[in-house]
């Protein structure tokens, strides 16, 4: 029985208003593949924030290689062996390839402190070699495509001959082909006697290169599992928690009232989307991070360019393609990055309410601000947002109510189209019901669609009529949402196809 | 392989070789070895101070501070030579203070999280106060060490201020291109997150270059002293903002930070330095070089939206552009 | 009772305002000290007068900082314009029509602005300092740096030395004129809310289909315009105007909006602020003249000044994440 190279023990976190890490445990042995998965907010990047210092505990113990550890920061962690390999890419767009692996490192430096830039090139060389990468270790960073980035990253992190490395979704960017390359090279790594923790969404690929799984929810650890020992359904069960299915309260809605129908849309990074949405009807579309739905709502609400493609509501087609003239039109959207996109957070829940719909009660030329604030305040009431009064700030609020902020404000302008793009991220249970609960009263009372954008794939399946699956960019499959199975939906938006016709239907 | 040189590298040498060949057209006295020591003269304080603001911007700050910080060390130096202190001991004294001064400004742009631009705003006008306090009348630089520092030449040929520049742009450079804390200010101003994630203190470098800048006005303020020798601070560096930004622009300096090379900065220099010499020799009021310089500044923005743009539709890799 | 004026002063902006106040009746009972015509009404009409130009471009400038954005050109334009539009009347042209044209040209600087930093998405700082060199060179090109006097037409000089019930200059009366009505379309139309919005977080006003281009180009556009209104006024207050006119006003407005409570980040602060702001400094300024502070002085204060105004400022959210 090989020791324990990393123990984290009964790590607590506590964050303003919320406890993200409860009693979370983490123990990996020397020379093992340990995957780590749950749901978005389950705490896992909390957790290896805390071990690399970017985060402190509130409380619990951390032991690496037998020694009682707290990093103060990333670089003390690597200088003790531990390399994080990050989810988005961290190249610097001005410097070398070189320079973008050996960046900031002690070791590289002559008696005179000065950079031995040749030693860096050859090493650099020396390491992407082993990668089996070809890329010119002069090239700049802006140079790379994404994949080169992500081979750099990875390069970064084997250049600094740790004894642990944590990958954070490493395959998020690298294509379907790529990846079994990447895994022989993960393999190679750990018969070298690394030791890797892999965090990924994507189970095809915890049960291909791990050993051991360790599975948080709702910041604590659900169980340790042994590959081949437990199924991956049950895996994700845990993940998810059963308790999870009751949430889902939709109901399937009968309406072939096309709202809106965009054909042949293009732009950045999606291509030559159908798509047709009923009224009365919550329409899904799942992919996983980076397969374009992201671009996609951003562009059906104006806010990016589109290549080509029409967008056409209630049968008349949206020419002008701005934000502006979307909300005129009655199409509203709830951005991914809520705190970036979604409110303003040194303003008041009123403000920020009635930021798309005050001109609608107007008196004269000026705005009926009480007439504002009293559908404010109903907003309030039957969303049930939790704040001191409608002039309390935003930021102050909880994920939930600060979602619900953003939900009410579209609400008030009675959207035709309401696009959610992961609505219950960083929520907490209780306010993803009223969401869900919101969502299904939604289509069944006011006259609209819901475009349901998710990774995550019980919620689609629970919340959806239908579902579209994007992967590269692309609409690979559209299905009745009803009989769908989880992995189903996994295999496809990772690239995989379909095996049986017969579910396979058509997008009418 | 060799690192691939991109074509607007190279832009800062054409622009200068560009204008000098212009005005020698136009006055042939131009290209005359006297002339040409006068711009190597000339050159050299607005260069060094250009190689000062260009490490603020290379982390993606400005310091509009640098003028009232050059006539506040002047009036240190005249102040010192005037108290007979031995030439060593000035020049160490005002660049010390220089770099207590830019780490000053450093700390109120990190610690207290206040934009770069406010803070040396409010700086130029505390510091400017000062100055103006300490020199009530004006200073006059005599002492021989000074003097031949402003007049001498190497060989007869070189004047020493012009040596003092490339001293100057050749550490910068070797510190920049050859040692950690150089590629930190690279990374920082290229990509800060990334920066942060890799373990680099932003804060700490960021601190670090304000002081190096404030070394650099230092000896800025010694040439000066010992070129002018008539010290009064309300005369001093009141225009220098202006110039400076043309110069590390047509430099090629990226005004949102990583991009840009010391070389580049000396050419920026040496643009300016003809510029004004040639419009000065072509009999044409200065005025214009005023006007010039905004236009200059205002193109070069221009130049570098094109590039960045054409560097943008490859990649997104430039990150957010406001805020 | 307690409990409310507790509230008031939890409030950013009242607070602010309170402040202000204080420090404006301290100034005028120390000052008075020093001299007896300080707390006079001619003192205040002198001062009004004085301050017209810089509180009209304190206007313009504290909606664009509300959005966070800033304009370094302010100063040039204004001596630009007034040069444009005494050159058109000495040329001849009749009065209404220069004025007319002076502002155009104004308003189309501040577009230039505008387009280049919303549209282009260059930093203001630089775009603006570019703006502010260029046409602070070309005044001087107008009369090879020498003043511009003797006009055709001289009657507009009454608006400069007019004033109403003999107290308050016509020119002051305009400042508060222009503020009453940016107050009332900030309160009651979408603008104040918009405008505070994008200063806060420009992606999210976007995403509320607010047009965050359109706006910043707007308000440079106006900024530009009231600019060049400040130019005419200061023409015809002074009866001529200088190359160097102006030089500096870019910093006293900027520092008027900071005291005032507008935030460097943008999205703090309000107009009312701004304008205690245009008061105080005005008294500030004319009482350290009265008290004979030497003008070495007067530039360091004004420089602790905005360093204190912005870091009251900044530190408040600063506490608050720490508390958390």
């Amino acid at each position: 029985m090989a020791a324990y190279i990393l123990q984290m023990k009964e790590i607590d976190k506590i964050f303003p208003g919320a406890k993200v890490l409860d009693h979370a445990s983490l123990e990996v042995k020397q020379g093992e593949i340990m995957g780590l998965i749950g749901e978005n907010g389950a705490g896992k990047s909390t957790l290896l924030k805390i071990l690399t210092g970017l985060y402190t505990k509130s409380s619990g113990q951390i032991f690496f290689k037998g020694r009682e550890v707290s990093y103060a920061s990333i670089e003390e962690a690597a200088d003790d062996g531990i390399a994080f390999m990050h989810q988005e890419l961290n190249i610097f767009p001005n410097m070398t390839v070189a320079e973008n692996i050996f960046l900031n490192r002690k070791d590289y430096t002559n008696r005179l402190g000065l950079v031995q830039k040749k030693r860096m090139e050859a090493d650099a060389r020396r390491v992407l070699e082993t990668l089996g990468v070809k890329i010119n270790v002069n090239a700049m960073g802006s140079d790379l495509s994404i994949h080169e980035q992500q081979m750099v990253e990875i390069a970064k992190a084997m250049s600094m001959n740790a004894e642990l490395i944590i990958m954070d979704e490493p395959t998020a960017a690298l294509p379907e082909n790529e990846v079994e390359i990447f895994f022989r090279f993960i393999r190679r790594l750990n018969s070298q006697g690394i030791t890797i923790i892999y965090v990924s969404h994507k189970m095809v690929e915890i049960e291909t290169i791990c050993d051991r799984v360790t599975i948080l929810r709702n910041g604590s650890v659900i169980d340790v599992v042994k590959v081949g020992e437990t199924a991956i359904d049950e895996m994700v069960n845990k993940m998810v928690g059963r308790q999870l299915d009751e949430y889902y309260v939709h109901t399937p809605t009968k309406n072939n009232n096309v709202l809106l129908k965009v054909s042949g849309l293009s732009g950045e990074n999606f291509d030559n989307v159908d798509l047709e949405l009923m009224k009365s009807e919550v329409l899904g579309i799942y992919g996983l991070a980076g397969s374009g739905t992201l671009e996609l709502a951003e562009t059906l609400f104006g806010y990016r360019k589109s290549v080509k493609g029409t967008v056409t509501l209630e049968g008349k087609e949206i020419r002008k393609k701005d934000i502006a003239n979307m909300v005129k039109n009655r199409i509203a959207y709830v951005p991914l990055n809520r705190k970036k996109d979604g409110f303003v957070r040194d303003m008041s829940v009123f403000e920020n309410i009635s930021m798309a719909g005050c001109e609608s009660h107007k008196k004269g030329v000026f705005i009926d601000w009480s007439k504002n604030r009293e559908i404010c305040d109903e907003f309030m009431k039957t969303l049930s947002i939790k704040a001191v009064s409608r002039d309390t700030h935003v930021n102050l609020l909880s994920g939930g109510n600060q979602q619900k902020v953003v939900l009410s404000k579209w609400l008030s302008i009675h959207p035709k189209v309401l696009i959610l793009n992961e609505p219950t991220r960083g929520v907490d249970v209780g306010a993803k019901a009223e969401i869900y609960n919101l969502i299904d009263r939604l289509v069944k009372t006011e006259e609209l669609g819901i475009i349901l954008i998710s990774s995550e794939a019980p919620e689609v399946l629970g919340m959806t009529d239908r579902v579209l699956i994007m992967h590269k960019g692309q609409i690979c499959a559209a299905l009745k949402t009803e009989g769908v199975q989880q992995e189903q939906l996994l295999k496809l938006a990772s690239g995989g196809k379909e095996e049986q016709d017969e579910t396979k239907q058509e997008t009418a | 392989m060799k690192r691939n040189r991109k074509p607007h590298d190279l832009a800062p040498f054409l622009s200068m070789v560009l204008l000098f060949v212009l005005f020698t057209l136009i006055t042939p006295r131009f290209a005359g070895l006297g002339n040409i020591k006068m711009i190597s003269k000339q050159v050299a304080i607005n260069g060094i101070l250009g190689v000062a603001l260009f490490l603020v911007v290379l982390t993606g700050g400005i310091d509009i501070s640098i003028g009232s910080t050059l006539s506040l060390l002047c009036v240190l130096t005249g102040f010192l030579e005037s108290k007979k202190i031995p030439f060593l001991i000035v020049v160490l004294l005002v660049l010390l203070c220089g770099g207590v001064v830019g780490y000053l400004k450093g700390i109120l742009v990190t610690k207290i999280r206040l934009p770069d631009l406010i803070v040396t705003l409010a700086a130029k006008n505390l510091i400017r106060g000062i100055a103006l306090m300490f020199s009530v009348q004006a200073y006059v630089i005599t002492s021989p060490a000074m003097v031949s520092l402003g007049s001498g030449q190497l060989f007869g040929v070189i004047p020493y201020p012009f040596l003092c520049f490339m001293a100057v742009a050749l550490v910068t450079a070797l510190i920049l291109g050859k040692t950690r804390f150089g590629r930190r200010i690279y990374a920082m101003g290229g990509n800060r997150e990334a920066a942060i994630q890799a373990g680099i203190d932003v804060g700490r470098t960021k601190r670090s270059v304000y002081a190096f800048s404030g070394i650099l006005v230092g000896v800025g303020a010694v040439l000066y002293s010992s070129l002018y020798k008539n010290i009064l601070a309300s005369k001093i560096g009141s225009d220098t903002l202006n110039t400076l930004l043309a110069v590390v622009l047509l430099g090629g300096a990226s005004m949102s930070g990583g991009y840009g090379k010391v070389p580049g900065i000396v050419f920026g220099a040496l643009t300016m330095a003809i510029l004004n010499n040639g419009m000065i020799l072509a009999r044409s009021t200065d005025y214009w070089v005023t006007a010039l310089t905004g236009i200059l500044i205002l193109v070069s923005m221009m130049v570098q939206f094109l590039q960045n743009s054409e560097l943008f539709k490859r990649n997104r890799l430039g990150g957010a552009k406001k805020k | 009772m307690k409990a409310k004026i507790k509230k008031l002063f939890s409030d950013y902006n009242y607070r602010r305002y309170a402040i202000l106040t204080g420090l404006l009746v301290l100034m005028l009972i120390g000052f008075s000290l020093e001299s007896k015509v300080y707390a006079t009404p001619e003192n205040f009409t002198n001062i009004a007068a004085k301050f017209a130009e810089i509180g009209l471009i304190a206007a313009s400038m504290s909606l664009v900082m509300l959005t966070g954005d800033i304009d370094l050109s302010v100063g040039s334009v204004m001596c630009f314009s007034a040069f444009f539009a005494g050159m058109l009347m000495q040329s001849q042209v009749p009065v209404p029509l220069a004025i007319l044209c002076a502002l155009f040209v104004a308003a189309a600087i501040g577009l230039l602005n505008g387009f280049m930093i919303a549209v282009l998405n260059m930093q203001p700082v630089i775009v603006t300092l570019g703006t502010m060199t260029a046409f602070r060179g070309l005044c001087y090109v107008f009369k090879q740096g020498g003043p511009m006097r003797g006009f055709p037409d001289e009657s507009f000089f009454q608006f400069g030395k007019g004033t109403l019930f003999g107290i308050l200059p016509y020119s002051f009366a305009l400042v508060i004129l222009v503020f009453v009505i940016l107050s009332v379309a900030m309160k009651r139309t979408r603008f104040g809310l918009d405008v505070r919005a994008i200063g806060n977080n420009a992606s999210a006003a976007a995403f509320s289909g607010i047009n965050v281009k359109k706006y910043r180009i707007g308000l440079f556009t106006f900024n530009g315009f009231l600019s060049g209104l400040a130019g005419i006024v200061i023409l015809s207050r002074m009866q001529g105007i200088e190359a160097a006119l102006g030089d500096g006003y870019e910093f006293d407005a900027i520092t008027m909006c900071l005291l005032g409570g507008i935030s460097i980040n943008g999205g703090k602060g309000t107009l009312f602020g701004a304008f205690i702001g245009i008061v105080v400094i005005g008294y500030l300024k004319s009482g350290m003249n009265i008290s004979h502070i030497s003008a070495y002085y007067q530039s360091a204060i004004l420089g602790a000044i905005i360093l204190l105004s912005v870091i009251m400022g900044n530190l408040e959210p600063l506490k608050k994440k720490k508390e958390k």
